[in-house]
């Protein structure tokens, strides 16, 4: 079946954010000053701050746009990942917390980076990765299972009778930035989420049961230059590679899989 | 033949904080909030611990009401009602499917993995510098968990969890590997470990960088020699960076 055959897909706006991140690999051996990262790039301090100094980790949160809540994160190998998740809710939520829709996120969230890059402390990097987990709320199952059909072209799913399928690809692409010979691996899991609200007295927990139920189309995005790059990124390689990484998964929650 | 998906790690993948956890200066454990969410067998009682179930512990931490009522029904809350020590209320979601089989999370397949395969010898055996398995599992943890195994490696250096003499000789295999996907984070990996508190693990990532034989490592390697406070371990960094230092 080609792409352009079968039930069209939703709007990109359907697609809720779950989680979105910026993972970046630093060129070996730069040293990581991050003390003035947050500032540089959010404008204010976290307001949590922790750091394990023997194995150089750290971690930074705050409030984000949009009901988010942004971490700066900092792991043994020196890898940094700048993520957004949605705040926890003030009362018993109604829907599935979630940051608001993908694609209006994304602008806030690139902005903050390119403030970042644009640090003089920001380290060159060898490898980078945009990343989201996305949801499109369903009514049911087999809607789930239909809508996420619009999204898998080459898959026939019976809606009525399938369950728990998980469905995983990379297309890998050439970048169309300036950088000779860059490719961009492009994976995407696919899957229907039942999701149950359970609620109860504090007091007895026995008390606790399911409120409500909700379903839905999730897709968990992982666009990243590949490994194998000996290369190193500026800032502005960093920036450009950024935009065009966003834009190749605004791409797929448009289309779904497509080479 | 029984596939545990959440343990499986594309190539392409570099989701590498996943599992990851911050200790905070005062001995508490901080975590990043990801939001994905429990999974419970929906026709069964076993409740699976997913990446999403050692998340939801990690949440815990920041309210043990919500514990109580979690683990009551065997269930990982992963979000809920953080304000319930103001509210009779707790609340969390749960993701429901039809598996039966409880899975590993990802953190700890890793963390087992590495651990098999730096205690596959005796310590007697790793001094006489026969260490093929060592090098043999490894190379297997390396090419399986990529980046997010050797984080975990990064993390044990500084622990006293691995004898120091058998992290030395690991480090010197992750410098012999021949694996392109994984040169960076192996070169990162061994840069780190110059700072480490143990001498013979500096001294094995010395050796793994000269193995790896990148120029990259050179700046390093000349200012942990300068840091070195053991006369005889400065003079290898420096007989290593200046020997990186030709090859450039």
């Amino acid at each position: 079946m080609s792409a352009t055959q079968g039930p069209p897909t939703p709007p990109v706006s359907s697609w809720l954010t779950q989680l979105m991140r910026a993972t970046v690999f630093p060129t070996p051996g730069q040293p990581i000053t991050a003390d003035t990262w947050w500032t540089d790039a959010v404008g204010g301090e976290p307001e949590t701050r922790s750091v394990k100094p023997a194995t150089r980790q750290r971690q930074e949160e705050g409030p984000f746009e949009g009901g988010g809540r942004l971490s700066l994160s900092i792991n043994p190998l020196g890898v940094i990942q700048w993520q957004v998740t949605p705040e926890v809710p003030k009362d018993i939520p109604v829907d599935i917390p979630a940051v608001g829709p993908v694609e209006e996120l994304s602008k806030p969230f690139l902005g903050l980076l390119n403030r970042w890059f644009r640090s003089t402390t920001c380290p060159t990097a060898s490898r980078l990765a945009f990343g989201v987990t996305a949801l499109l709320p369903v009514e049911d199952h087999a809607r789930g299972y239909e809508t996420l059909a619009s999204y898998l072209h080459a898959l026939k799913i019976d809606p009525h009778n399938s369950f728990d399928l998980l469905y995983r690809i990379n297309r890998p692409r050439r970048s169309i930035s300036e950088i000779q010979e860059l490719r961009i691996n492009r994976l995407s899991t696919w899957v229907v989420q039942k999701i149950s609200m359970v609620a109860g007295m504090e007091s007895d927990p026995r008390s606790s049961s399911v409120i409500s139920e909700r379903y839905a189309c999730a897709v968990e995005l992982d666009i990243n230059t590949v490994p194998t790059f000996t290369g190193t990124f500026t800032s502005r390689d960093t920036s450009a590679l950024f935009s065009e990484l966003e834009r190749l998964a605004m791409e797929i929650l448009a289309k779904g899989d497509v080479p | 033949m029984n596939v545990n998906v959440n343990s499986l790690i594309p190539s392409s993948s570099t989701d590498v904080f996943k599992s990851d956890t911050v200790v905070g200066s005062s001995g508490e454990v901080l975590t990043r909030s990801d939001t994905k969410l429990a999974s419970l067998g929906e026709a069964s009682t076993s409740a699976t611990t997913t990446d999403a179930a050692t998340q939801g512990e990690r949440s815990v931490s920041r309210s043990i009401r919500g514990l109580v009522v979690a683990l009551y029904l065997g269930l990982p809350p992963v979000i809920y009602d953080e304000r319930a020590h103001a509210s009779p209320r707790s609340w969390y979601w749960v993701h429901t499917n039809n598996q039966t089989a409880p899975e590993p999370a990802r953190d700890e397949v890793v963390q087992h993995a590495l651990m098999n395969a730096l205690t596959c010898m005796p310590t007697d055996e790793i001094q006489d510098g026969m260490t093929l398995p060592l090098g043999i599992g490894i190379a297997s943890c390396v090419k399986d968990f990529g980046e997010l195994g050797l984080g975990k490696l990064a993390s044990l250096t500084a622990t006293a969890a691995v004898d120091a003499e058998v992290l030395s000789h690991a480090l010197r295999w992750i410098g012999r590997l021949e694996d392109n996907e994984s040169f960076h984070g192996r070169l990162r990996l061994l840069i780190r470990v110059l700072a480490s508190p143990s001498t013979t693990v500096r001294d094995g990532a010395a050796l793994g960088l000269v193995e790896l034989g990148s120029p990259l490592a050179v700046r390093a390697l000349e200012e942990a020699a300068s840091n070195e406070a053991n006369e005889s371990l400065r003079e290898d960094l420096e007989q290593a960076a200046n020997y990186l230092s030709r090859r450039s």
